[in-house]
């Protein structure tokens, strides 16, 4: 199942992963260099993640019909394939951030 | 008992009833031809089974547990009407994605050995059809829905069809649909007719002059 899910990701998902993985690297600098006491720059890094995911989502709804039955014949549903790839990126989101906050700290 | 189950389908479209009270059985080792007039339901119906549309109403067993969306269970597969696998995707690929105790039979296959780096998209229209029936008839899951694999395709194409069904009909259940009923009667164990939103079963071709399936000239 990881297998074909991972085929699924590498093969039509490079350009989401790749504007969601931006701004995640983007905030992550953005902390590094401006600091982590500037609450703004949480609501802002969330917002912009969350437009991210809703990009991600529109640009799927127009290649849904042509690939949903390719999809489905590997055993995924859209909402299992979008809620791992966003729970994974969130994560690695928050990953980059506690990791700048640790090596900001001991600098 | 292997065997894929629904009844009670109920489902309509803007008000209008497609299908009303239908059930269908397939075990493994069956091939249940499916037939019925434009717009009797036959495709709605496998898109119900496969999870792909939700109707009003249904209950679906596999295998005796009741599920939903049978898709989600990998046990299902469907060959929907039109050309479903991005064109973009090398058939390699596909074979290992799609494919796993039938890979080496179907990697006996010439048309698959023969275009094994190329993309599925590079094929012809008569080709990209067959290697998708393949794909989905070779799969890991247990039964195959194909809907309406005959049509526009030569009758050469129309005859490996039929013999890759024949060749896994001892391990899978295949639920086969087309307008090419000839076919659908000549390769299928039973056959069921869907028509004003019921289901028939059907014994001989009489029955389907009996049901308006086909004139009785013919």
């Amino acid at each position: 199942m990881l297998n074909k899910l991972t085929f699924i990701y590498r093969q039509h998902f490079k350009f989401i992963i790749a504007i969601n993985l931006g701004t995640s690297l983007f905030f992550s600098f953005l902390f590094l260099s401006k600091g982590y006491t500037h609450y703004p720059l949480y609501m802002l890094s969330i917002i912009f993640k969350l437009v991210g995911y809703l990009i991600s989502i529109a640009v799927e709804r127009l290649l849904y019909a042509s690939r949903v039955y390719h999809y489905q014949n590997l055993g995924f549903s859209y909402k299992l394939i979008f809620s791992r790839l966003f729970i994974a990126d969130f994560l690695l989101f928050i990953l980059l951030i506690s990791i700048g906050y640790l090596c900001a700290s001991f600098i | 008992m292997r065997e894929l189950y629904i009844d009670s389908v109920a489902h309509s479209y803007r008000g209008d009833k497609v299908l009303s009270s239908v059930y269908l059985s397939c075990a493994i080792g069956e091939v249940v031809g499916l037939l019925g007039r434009n717009g009797s339901g036959k495709s709605t119906l496998l898109k119900i089974i496969f999870g792909n549309l939700r109707p009003d109403y249904m209950y679906m067993r596999l295998n005796g547990q009741p599920i939903k969306q049978a898709y989600l269970s990998g046990q299902v597969s469907y060959l929907p009407q039109h050309l479903f696998i991005p064109q973009h995707l090398k058939i390699k690929d596909l074979v290992d994605q799609y494919t796993n105790t039938y890979r080496q039979q179907l990697l006996s296959e010439e048309l698959i050995t023969k275009h094994l780096d190329m993309p599925i998209g590079d094929l012809s229209g008569g080709q990209k059809r067959l290697v998708e029936c393949l794909l989905v008839l070779y799969s890991n899951s247990d039964f195959v829905l194909l809907d309406e694999p005959f049509s526009q395709l030569s009758p050469i194409i129309i005859e490996e069809i039929v013999r890759h069904i024949q060749a896994l009909r001892k391990f899978k259940g295949i639920v086969l649909t087309d307008h090419y009923y000839q076919h659908i009667l000549n390769t299928s164990s039973r056959i069921v007719l869907l028509h004003n939103g019921c289901n028939y079963s059907i014994k001989n071709k009489e029955d389907l002059q009996l049901h308006g399936y086909i004139s009785h000239e013919r």
